[in-house]
């Protein structure tokens, strides 16, 4: 009787466990905000000026948003897997002008802004239209 | 791939796509005319390649929250 209920409640829990894995995480006030604000950083983006201070901007934002999602503990490993290409894209670029070794460029600037306009719109897409 | 048939996608109405492809033709065009370098050429052509993993993940999360809703409705129906 012990063996069948252990494998009853092991039948249930790995039930509940893949039901858990078609749920998304959901609203977050904060989440919402924070990505707004990272698409307004990227929007608000001007290559003729210093990209360094700009670019640490975003990264620091992205990142607020990435331990904040990660403090708030299960269920938000999709938001999570979300911003890590945005954070890739960024980091990148951070560490170009971070360095200082070579001049800022204004054409690699602007390419990887538009590409940033992407990523952004579709990410705060996705975090905002949550249930 | 052609530059021919990037061009013929970045001008077709296949959405993300033509995105892509205009993106590429820009990269490649300011990659020929020297104003950015070889590495940062490999780095916005990666970005594009992560600007597809994002995509997946945005997708993902967009039909499993419209599973959530529709269960939702379902249930409160029954």
């Amino acid at each position: 009787m012990k063996k069948l209920f252990l494998l009853f409640t092991f039948t249930l829990l790995s039930g509940c466990a893949n039901v858990m894995s078609y749920v998304p995480s959901f609203w977050d006030d904060n989440q919402s905000s924070k990505i707004i604000d990272v698409r307004l950083d990227i929007t608000r983006l001007d290559c003729s000026q210093s990209q360094l201070p700009q670019v640490s901007k975003i990264r620091n934002d992205l990142e607020w948003f990435r331990l904040y999602s990660d403090s708030k503990g299960l269920r938000q490993t999709d938001v999570l897997n979300l911003i890590k290409p945005m954070q890739d894209t960024v980091e990148d670029w951070y560490k170009r002008v971070a360095l200082g070794t070579q001049k800022e460029n204004s054409v690699y600037c602007e390419l990887k802004k538009k590409i940033l306009i992407e990523q952004s719109a579709r990410a705060s897409k996705a975090v905002l239209g949550r249930f | 791939m052609s530059m021919q048939t990037l061009y013929e996608i970045a001008g077709s109405d296949k959405g993300w796509a033509a995105q892509r492809a205009a993106m590429v033709i820009a990269i490649t065009e300011q990659l020929q005319a020297g104003n950015i370098s070889n590495d940062e050429a490999r780095e916005l052509m990666l970005d594009l390649v992560r600007m597809d993993q994002l995509d997946a993940e945005a997708d993902d999360i967009e039909l499993k929250t419209a599973l959530v809703q529709a269960v939702f409705v379902v249930s409160k129906m029954v």
